[in-house]
């Protein structure tokens, strides 16, 4: 698996079409797992990324989309025991 | 120890005898004697009563090891018996213990229902491999003891494509069996959609891993919403 700097927001549509661009399709997809990314085999198992693939996840940077609405500045999202 | 010594019908009491008695009574180094109460036959009477006439500490009787240390005590707080205690099976049921006083950590493991673990947090978590399960960082590990599990779950997902489907299943050991759930996302693309449940399973005793799992039927990105947790309670039950 591709390990992803923590804490680095990915948007994984415009990674798979950058990967895309750099010459890497994959068809059956990817996933994007807490700092993973990696894609799956026929049967869904996780595939590792080709080692060429670092380099495009380490140009990614997205613009991060905004907060929710409903999450007002300063409002911390409620704690589950 | 000598015991009692009788006093031959038709002789007199000799000193010595009676003061075996007192040293008996008074407890008189080496001069114990065993006193035996066991010979009475009597419907209404105790073989042995005492009582203290003290209001204040009523001390009616002490019962002592050889070194000093309480067997047996009663006195106005109580009886006091020596530690460990024997006590016959079937003694004590619920007349005998007082309501609200046992406490958790009283209870064995496995003894009652208990949630065994839990996972609370908002993951990182994006796929776009459609038509097949994929596990979700809502994943946790615990040992079971042979019990009925129930799974409690609640997640929160959006997808790009608009009215896209999407299967859902709590899944034991990475062996998808079906589907749990199927829902549809709403005719606006990215919308929030939150899936809650209970189910339930029934795994060998041991460690297993539990773990919600999704299934793009819709192509596109499926992704966990921000800032919205996700929960995974496994709890064990007993009855």
């Amino acid at each position: 698996m591709t390990a992803v700097p923590g804490g680095k927001y990915v948007d994984l549509t415009l990674l798979e079409q950058e990967l895309a661009d750099a010459g890497m399709t994959f068809p059956n997809g990817l996933t994007l797992y807490e700092t993973q990314v990696f894609t799956h085999d026929d049967a869904g198992q996780p595939q590792d990324l080709p080692p060429e693939a670092d380099a495009v996840i380490a140009a990614h940077n997205p613009p991060r989309p905004p907060d929710p609405a409903w999450l007002v500045p300063g409002a911390k999202v409620m704690a589950v025991p | 120890m000598p015991p009692l010594n009788d006093v031959l019908a038709g002789s007199l009491a000799q000193a010595v005898q009676v003061q075996q008695i007192i040293d008996g009574l008074k407890g008189t180094p080496s001069k114990g004697v065993p006193i035996s109460l066991t010979a009475l036959s009597d419907t209404n009477n105790y073989a042995l009563t005492v009582k203290n006439n003290d209001p204040t500490n009523s001390r009616a009787l002490s019962v002592l090891k050889a070194d000093g240390t309480t067997l047996i005590s009663a006195d106005v707080t109580g009886v006091t018996l020596a530690s460990p205690l024997h006590i016959p099976a079937g003694s004590i049921t619920t007349t005998e213990i007082l309501d609200g006083t046992i406490q958790t950590a009283d209870i064995a493991v496995s003894a009652v229902q208990q949630r065994l673990a839990f996972y609370a947090s908002t993951p990182v978590f994006s796929t776009s491999a459609t038509a097949t399960w994929v596990a979700t960082p809502a994943t946790v590990t615990t040992t079971t003891f042979g019990n009925t599990i129930r799974l409690d779950f609640m997640a929160t997902l959006q997808h790009n494509v608009a009215n896209a489907q999407l299967l859902f299943q709590v899944v034991v050991d990475s062996a998808v069996a079906g589907t749990l759930g199927q829902t549809t996302f709403s005719g606006t693309a990215s919308s929030p959609l939150t899936i809650s449940g209970t189910t339930y399973t029934a795994p060998s005793p041991g460690s297993h891993t539990f773990a919600i799992y999704v299934y793009e039927v819709t192509a596109g990105t499926l992704s966990a919403t921000a800032s919205v947790p996700w929960t995974l309670n496994v709890t064990e039950q007993k009855r």
